[in-house]
């Protein structure tokens, strides 16, 4: 009996509910209009102004106050970037405080996983004179306990790896003067102060194999007063990152010792051009670089000396893997680009000598390497750039941030 | 008596909560009518009060992000949830149907949104820096007390970035979209004043005083004209109160009238056609306006396509990148594909020649395929349009004669009229090709009308434009239809070798109770198989006769 019940009970209802709802719908929704008014009724009874997530409320922040590493930090702020040659990757803080529109007082620490350190403090200028001049001037030590060294010359073997430990402590000022926009021009003093000493690491420390005869002024601690200028016509995008273009840069490095027969100088000279193909699909870089010490090779200490091997040279050798009084350098790359608007990759090859002269160089086996690499960059920086390159003393990793040239 | 016993009552109660339920859903079910009394909508209803919504605003890395990385919106494939019943859209402060729904003159063309003549004579106040864009410019109020946003051209590219922003706007316009007023004016820089409290946002987040240098450095940054003046693009301040952008995916949440999501809104989807046309590759938020405004004594949100000027074949800096309109600024297969064939994959835009002209940028029309075209970021609301999504678009960019091109054109002030005939041939050519292609993509079948004599006319879209051959005959059927139960009973078929049919007798006479008609339409055309499926048409008797009430061409 109770499933009959229960069987008239339902239909009932359900009678009920026809009637009902017959009811409602001719009462409510009589036409479109009314039907899309009980909707927007509904939605006004709940309508609540936009939360922004936690994700998106980072996102303001930033649009706020800039790109963390991509645009000038205020106050306190987490700082990376190189301490020295082939140390490595630099972490650690500092704290930046605005000047002006542009211009920036700064004092940063940074430290390395090869115990690589410096403390610096940097001034920039506000750009003024119609934002064509700008001053900097810096004031630093830094710490490179383990850093490479094999001797002079392209032929010094790689078995005769040895390490030196170098200190510096630095002060100097420039001003840069772009009286174009193509145009740069630049000119600086300083004061460099030198210590040289024994090297950490396990390679053995530099002066179990050298002595100041093949490791120039080996072992002194050496002081300079430093002027440099430079000058660079470019017609490219950006140094950091570009696709088109290029730049010839000239710079002039002189370091005087409190004696002047001691004194030498640094002369650096570079032409990169940039040459895209079917709309940058593909783009052909080449790059040519000469360094050399200018007077007496002999007062410029080894750790001064042009050298070549790194993430930027010779992709393929460590770093400072060849010095010698003058270098030459030479790459190119062919590079495609699968995203104009973060990633590059490149086929390439480097090929660059040492000697004690310019003939030497010419006349003897060039270092070569070739490799394979992707880059990640915005419009006008490269944030990441890995490379894996292989010379004749096998493969090396390139992890490093920054434009090759 | 007793019902129930104790143990029966939760077996009695779930039973009557069941009935009043299915009782409701079946007659809700049931008596929901297809169409009612006052369809179809001429006007899209906002009947609640809006003053309340809040300014939000859209942050352009994160916009950007979301659209590049995420799929946003409501991705089921479903018909414009904001069409009428004769699957037109309605006007609304999103949309006011303008060219194809009637006619317009070439001076109402060339007038655009204008009211005025655009800023006083007089100096110019500057009241505030320009707070998004690359373009160089600033906020400035006029002798009469109106506010402008001015805009200059690049240098070496003086008139492109404000030329492609009167026309663009003069077209979108046309098309039906709230646009601003945009005048062109010439300035000198003696013109401009600052105002009191004018505050510079630096890069850091920092602010400080505006000053005449950095006046200055945006006239640096702008095309100087021999005699020394600038040419401004100056766009008046909207009226209402402005809410920030408008989103191509979701509804706002605050907005009680915004129930439809913006990706099933028809006129954003139709943004891939119009798009495509006038190559409008900065399709984001950040380049609409919502704007609080009183409409018939409540507040209502209106919807602006605020700038539409990174169009045709620059952007506020100089010519479209070369990719710009063929692909997203990020494409996972796309880099898959380069990266792995060392760059030969490669694009039709690394090929196609351009007739480049310093105030046009690049913009062609020969090699032009709109189903190819692409904005700079993925957009909800053009990822979802459809075959009739891009017809409906691509009759109302049709709609526009080649004199009609050629006026909205004159608008943009070129100086050299070999940049003027440039951008007006691309556009006729542009407006063909999106033509041909989405016109006899689907049953081009629009427009039908059904006499009191029975006798039935309609156009096909597709023949009329130009684009396809007729076809060889049209198949009518005839059904009386019942607007109660959605039921369509056969009542008869007639072939026709025109676009033009008479009624079987006994469908004139003998329809539903509640006299609507129902005639489906299709033809058969070999190069065109979509035609075969039928377009259904709605008629309710009249006194006079008998009115379209729906249209059907894609579930």
């Amino acid at each position: 009996m109770t499933g009959l019940r229960v069987l008239v009970f339902f239909t009932v209802s359900a009678l009920l509910g026809v009637s009902a709802s017959a009811q409602t719908a001719e009462e409510n929704a009589p036409n479109r209009t009314a039907l899309i008014a009980r909707e927007q009724e509904a939605k006004a009874r709940t309508a609540t102004p936009y939360q922004p997530g936690r994700v998106e409320q980072y996102f303001a922040r930033i649009e706020e106050r800039g790109l963390p590493f991509l645009s000038p930090p205020r106050g306190l702020y987490p700082a990376l970037g190189s301490i020295y040659s082939g140390g490595g990757l630099g972490w650690g803080g500092g704290y930046r405080y605005a000047i002006g529109d542009d211009g920036a007082i700064d004092a940063h620490a940074l430290f390395s996983l090869a115990t690589y350190k410096r403390i610096e403090t940097t001034f920039q200028s506000p750009h003024f004179s119609g934002k064509r001049l700008r001053a900097t001037a810096r004031a630093g030590w830094l710490d490179a306990p383990r850093v490479g060294y094999y001797g002079l010359g392209a032929e010094a073997p790689s078995t005769d790896r040895t390490a030196f430990r170098l200190r510096e402590t630095y002060a100097d000022a420039a001003l840069t003067w772009r009286p174009v926009k193509a145009l740069e021009l630049a000119g600086g003093a300083g004061r460099d102060a030198f210590d040289q000493r024994a090297g950490t690491g396990r390679s053995p420390s530099i002066e179990t194999k050298f002595s100041s005869s093949t490791a120039p002024r080996l072992g002194e601690a050496a002081t300079f007063t430093t002027l440099s200028g430079s000058a660079g016509l470019m017609w490219l995008e950006s140094p950091a990152y570009s696709r088109h273009g290029g730049l010839v840069r000239w710079t002039l490095e002189r370091y005087i010792r409190d004696r002047v027969d001691a004194s030498f100088g640094v002369s650096r000279a570079e032409i990169v051009q940039h040459v895209p193909l079917v709309r940058e699909n593909w783009v052909i870089s080449l790059r040519a670089r000469a360094e050399g010490i200018l007077g007496d090779d002999a007062n410029a200490p080894f750790y001064l000396l042009p050298s070549l091997g790194s993430g930027s040279t010779l992709r393929a050798y460590r770093t400072g893997r060849f010095r010698d009084t003058k270098s030459l350098l030479f790459s190119g790359e062919w590079r495609w680009i699968p995203s104009p608007l973060a990633i590059d990759l490149a086929l390439f090859v480097d090929a660059g000598n040492v000697g004690r002269h310019w003939d030497d160089i010419l006349n003897s086996r060039f270092r070569k390497d070739v490799g394979i690499g992707v880059r990640f960059h915005a419009p006008a920086a490269t944030a990441l750039r890995v490379e894996v390159a292989r010379g004749d003393e096998g493969f090396h990793l390139v992890f490093t941030s920054g434009a090759a040239f | 008596m007793r019902w129930f016993g104790p143990r029966s009552n939760r077996l009695a109660a779930a039973a009557c909560a069941f009935g009043l339920w299915l009782g409701g859903w079946v007659l809700a079910s049931a008596a929901a009518p297809k169409f009612y009394p006052d369809d179809p909508l001429q006007r899209e209803p906002e009947t609640q009060d809006a003053s309340k919504v809040a300014e939000w605003d859209i942050l352009l890395t994160y916009d950007l992000l979301q659209n590049l990385l995420t799929t946003r919106g409501d991705t089921r494939d479903q018909r414009a949830r904001n069409v009428n019943t004769i699957d037109e859209v309605p006007d609304s402060n999103w949309f006011t149907n303008r060219v194809l729904a009637r006619p317009m003159s070439t001076a109402e063309l060339m007038r655009g949104p204008q009211t005025g003549n655009g800023p006083a004579a007089g100096v110019l106040t500057l009241i505030r820096p320009k707070s998004a864009g690359v373009t160089p410019g600033f906020v400035a109020r006029d002798a009469g007390g109106v506010t402008w946003f001015i805009q200059f051209d690049a240098p070496g590219h003086d008139e492109a970035a404000s030329a492609a922003s009167m026309v663009a706007n003069k077209i979108f316009y046309a098309l039906g979209y709230w646009q601003t007023e945009n005048y062109l004016a010439e300035i000198r820089p003696g013109d401009v004043r600052i105002g009191d409290n004018v505050m510079l946002k630096l890069p850091d987040g920092r602010r400080r005083p505006f000053r005449r240098a950095d006046l200055d450095e945006i006239f640096t940054r702008s095309a100087r004209r021999p005699d020394g003046a600038y040419r401004m693009l100056a766009s008046r301040a909207l009226s209402g109160r402005p809410i920030g952008g408008f989103r191509y995916d979701g509804t706002r949440p605050d907005d009680p009238n915004d129930i439809v999501p913006h990706e099933h809104r028809r006129e954003l989807r139709a943004l891939h056609v119009f798009g495509a046309w006038t190559n409008l590759v900065d399709m984001k938020a950040g380049n609409t306006l919502d704007v609080v405004v009183e409409e018939g004594g409540k507040s209502v949100v209106r919807h602006y396509l605020q700038d539409v000027g990174s169009t045709f074949g620059t952007g506020a800096l100089g010519p479209h990148a070369y990719e710009e309109g063929y692909e997203h600024l990020l494409e996972p297969d796309t880099i898959r594909k380069r990266l792995l064939t060392l760059g030969f994959f490669l694009r039709p835009w690394q090929r196609i020649p351009y007739d480049e002209h310093p105030a046009i940028g690049r913009f062609e029309g020969d090699r032009f395929d709109p189903r190819e075209w692409k904005p700079r970021a993925p957009t909800a609301a053009l990822a979802r349009a459809r075959a009739d999504d891009h017809f409906w678009a691509a009759r109302r960019v049709m709609a526009f004669s080649d004199e009609m091109i050629r006026a909205m054109v004159k608008t943009g002030g070129y100086t050299d009229p070999d940049a003027e005939r440039l951008l007006a041939d691309v556009l006729i050519k542009r407006r063909d090709r999106i033509g041909r292609t989405y016109l006899p993509a689907i049953n081009p079948v629009v427009d039908p009308a059904l006499a009191a004599d029975g006798t039935l006319k309609f156009t096909n879209a597709a023949v009329e434009a130009g684009v396809a051959p007729a076809p060889r005959e049209y198949r009518i059927g005839w059904f009386a239809f019942n607007n109660a139960t959605n039921e369509s009973r056969a009542i008869g078929e007639t072939t026709s070798g025109s676009t033009s049919a008479t009624a079987p007798r006994s469908a004139i006479e003998d329809t539903s109770a509640d006299g609507l008609l129902r005639v489906d339409i299709d033809s058969v055309a070999a190069d065109y198989p979509s035609w075969a499926e039928p377009v259904h048409a709605y008629f309710r008797r009249g006194d006079v006769g008998w009115k379209l009430v729906g249209l059907e061409r894609m579930d």
